[in-house]
């Protein structure tokens, strides 16, 4: 094998780019994001290398989420807020109804690349190239809009930038203090039709908090009550950028992918003789895999030993998005086959992908009960083949949007028009989220037992 | 010994104000009415309420941090119960304070006297809201108590908010027994309305009066009827005194 570099990827063949007219132009932005400020410090991702470990063996539960692609045109401080919001909320009902330490990463300050199953994409006759992310092109279905942009890079990283120390500061800065975070709950409990189940949850988080100040300890003098660790990931897809990004550490002479904390290899990019398994397997960032039904057992050993040659846990998330009526058939051959031969992984659903459909007026959605459907069945493979489901990761927002069917409030097709704003895939919005944490916290409590 | 100058802590409509406080080890009463700032001093120490403070250091080290390790390394406190419904016992919450594995604290439990002193033998196992009032007293004093023992090398804190609160006769024998025989080298701060025995104690009193320090007696012996009467708004009437020329409060 020859040596890696953060350029190597551009000798092998590579999928899903983007055809840049002006690559002179490229170049140039490429060459200055490659001397700029990264995005995340060296330190903070192996500090997510370990708190991943953690998940590998039992000790700890992953929430990945965010949106599906964020925009430009999205990019304001109260959507990042409410998106925080809502992933601080979940992850407080996982850990004290799934009695499970939380690991939380935000899909969010990066995530500006979408795969795409077409190049081109045809309304009404006139066919142009596809919509592939604000950080590539526009989404206004327009010739001039769709032509790749390089300038676009550096106005992701700059959102990117913007993004995170917004996060930072959340995290740090009394948002995600506990008290507050269990106060968001109580008032949805409040309004949700399944209250009374909901209820006893936020009491108990409510009893532990007043337990702990009997004890001594409350925001003022305990950081763990009063700030959280948020984490940064998006698909590295775009392999120019991560390039631009990839720094090395001058403490341990390793290479990290500084664009985020975690960065995952899409379904469609995943192939073992294609340029972005080639990128992946040189930096040290934790990583994910999307994993798609399409995984045969013996494939999938391969890729995991092609990016985690050493087997070091928390190097590979596995996010399973196979679908709720082919998960069942599918996952126990692939969950068997890691378990024989070994390989230290995380096992994470994403129950959004292979649940896309096509509402009858049209509108792309997910039904929020073949989302849950997905995540149960995840658990019950795991639970039959002795293996630990170690987190989800959800496409979300923290709007109210009308995008995912179903849910409390039983939200119908018909409902879908009202706050559908996806420029890519349908979202959960903040309550079907919140709900879907109760749900997953118990089949975590009976996972852990 | 324990220094503090100018801090301030509002809640609500109350102000806290302490300009100048020395508290040197050993034992200190902490007494005044209702509202009068005591909690809210314990707890400003405590690190517990947002604050500000010119100075406030325990043996020369500054207290004036929000790193949660620590304050809790140097103190240890004891609230005034509130309700909270946990499914927890005393060995769990030991667990939890002491950071400890479940072998690790029977070993510590065999060690120490608390246990059995508070009379908390045959209670550890049972969830604490299945105790009495005055049984889960016991229990956080015993928490209080044996973080302080355990911690010895670090902790020089002890503060103590309303302990008597529901205990009988003889665990506040107990409880003043195993103060008194405590190393001299710990600052503790007892907060408390059994006023005669603070005035009879012969130790410092520290006396609180509408957020202020009202006073800071060396011992009982320094405490006038006009001082009683004005901390306490009450007439001369209702004071008598000892033997000793100790003033005391009748009917108390």
């Amino acid at each position: 094998m020859k040596p890696w570099s953060p350029n190597s990827w551009r000798d092998f063949p590579i999928v899903q780019q983007p055809s840049y007219p002006d690559e002179q132009k490229l170049s140039e932005i490429e060459s200055q994001l490659n001397s700029a400020p990264p995005l995340v410090f060296a330190e903070e991702t192996r500090s997510l290398f370990k708190h991943l470990a953690n998940v590998c063996e039992g000790k700890a539960f992953l929430l990945q989420g965010g949106d599906c692609a964020e925009s430009f045109s999205e990019f304001n401080a109260t959507s990042i807020r409410d998106t925080f919001k809502t992933l601080m909320q979940m992850a407080v009902v996982l850990t004290y109804g799934g009695k499970c330490p939380v690991v939380k990463i935000a899909r969010m300050a990066g995530q500006y690349a979408k795969p795409r199953s077409s190049d081109m994409e045809t309304i009404d006759g006139v066919s142009l190239p596809s919509y592939r992310g604000d950080i590539i092109n526009n989404f206004e279905f327009t010739e001039q809009a769709r032509v790749p942009d390089p300038q676009r890079l550096m106005t992701a990283y700059h959102h990117s930038a913007a993004t995170l120390n917004l996060l930072r500061a959340f995290a740090q800065g009394g948002l995600a203090d506990l008290h507050q975070v269990n106060r968001w709950n109580m008032s949805f409990v409040a309004a949700n039709p399944l209250k009374n189940k909901y209820q006893e949850l936020a009491d108990r988080i409510q009893d532990a908090l007043e337990f702990m100040e009997v004890c001594g300890i409350s925001s003022q003098n305990s950081a763990n009550i009063r700030e959280t660790e948020l984490f940064t990931s998006h698909e590295a897809l775009l392999l120019g950028y991560e390039e631009a990004l990839t720094r090395r550490d001058h403490l341990s002479g390793d290479w990290y992918d500084c664009s985020a904390h975690f960065v995952w290899i899409g379904e469609r990019t995943r192939q073992l003789d294609k340029a972005h398994i080639e990128f992946f397997r040189g930096i040290k960032n934790p990583i994910g895999v999307k994993i798609g039904p399409g995984m045969q057992p013996d494939e999938l050993i391969k890729l995991i030993d092609a990016v985690n040659p050493e087997n070091i846990p928390g190097r590979v998330t596995l996010i399973t998005r196979m679908g709720a009526d082919v998960l069942p058939e599918k996952l126990p051959a692939l969950v068997r086959k890691v378990q024989e031969e070994g390989r230290k992984v995380i096992w994470s659903s994403d129950p959004m992908h292979g649940n896309t459909e096509k509402a009858s007026n049209g509108y792309k959605t997910r039904s929020f009960n073949n989302i849950m459907r997905e995540i149960s069945q995840f658990f019950a493979v795991h639970k039959a083949e002795g293996s630990y489901p170690g987190g989800i990761h959800l496409e979300m927002t923290g709007q109210h949007v009308t995008e995912c069917t179903g849910g409390a409030y039983g939200l119908c097709e018909e409902d879908l028009a009202q706050r559908y704003r996806t420029q890519c895939d349908p979202r959960l919005n903040a309550d079907q989220v919140l709900e879907l944490g109760f749900l997953v916290a118990d089949l975590l409590k009976d996972a852990r037992k | 010994m324990l220094c503090i100058k100018n801090l301030k802590c509002s809640v609500g409509r109350f102000q806290l104000l302490v300009e100048q406080l020395t508290l040197l080890p050993g034992l200190v009463h902490l007494v005044g009415s209702n509202g009068s700032g005591k909690t809210t001093l314990l707890k400003s120490i405590a690190g517990m309420k947002e604050f500000t403070a010119e100075q406030l250091t325990l043996n020369k080290a500054c207290l004036v941090t929000k790193q949660q390790e620590f304050n809790r390394r140097y103190c240890s406190f004891m609230t005034q119960r509130s309700d909270y419904n946990l499914d927890i016992t005393l060995f769990d919450m030991l667990q939890f304070i002491l950071v400890v594995e479940s072998s690790e604290l029977n070993t510590i439990l065999k060690e120490t006297k608390l246990v059995d002193g508070l009379g908390l033998t045959n209670l550890i196992n049972r969830p604490l809201t299945t105790l009495s009032g005055g049984e889960q007293q016991r229990c956080h004093i015993c928490r209080v108590l044996l973080f302080a023992e355990i911690n010895r090398a670090q902790c020089k804190l002890i503060l103590l908010d309303e302990p008597y609160t529901g205990l009988d006769v003889k665990y506040i024998l107990w409880l003043n027994a195993y103060l008194r025989e405590l190393p001299p080298s710990l600052c503790i701060m007892i907060s408390h309305h059994e006023i005669n025995y603070a005035l009879s104690a012969q130790t410092p009193i520290l006396a609180m009066k509408s957020g202020y320090i009202y006073a800071h007696f060396k011992s009982g012996e320094f405490v006038t009827p006009q001082n009683l009467c004005e901390l306490f708004d009450i007439n001369e009437s209702q004071l008598t005194s000892t033997r000793n020329n100790i003033c005391q409060i009748n009917w108390i």
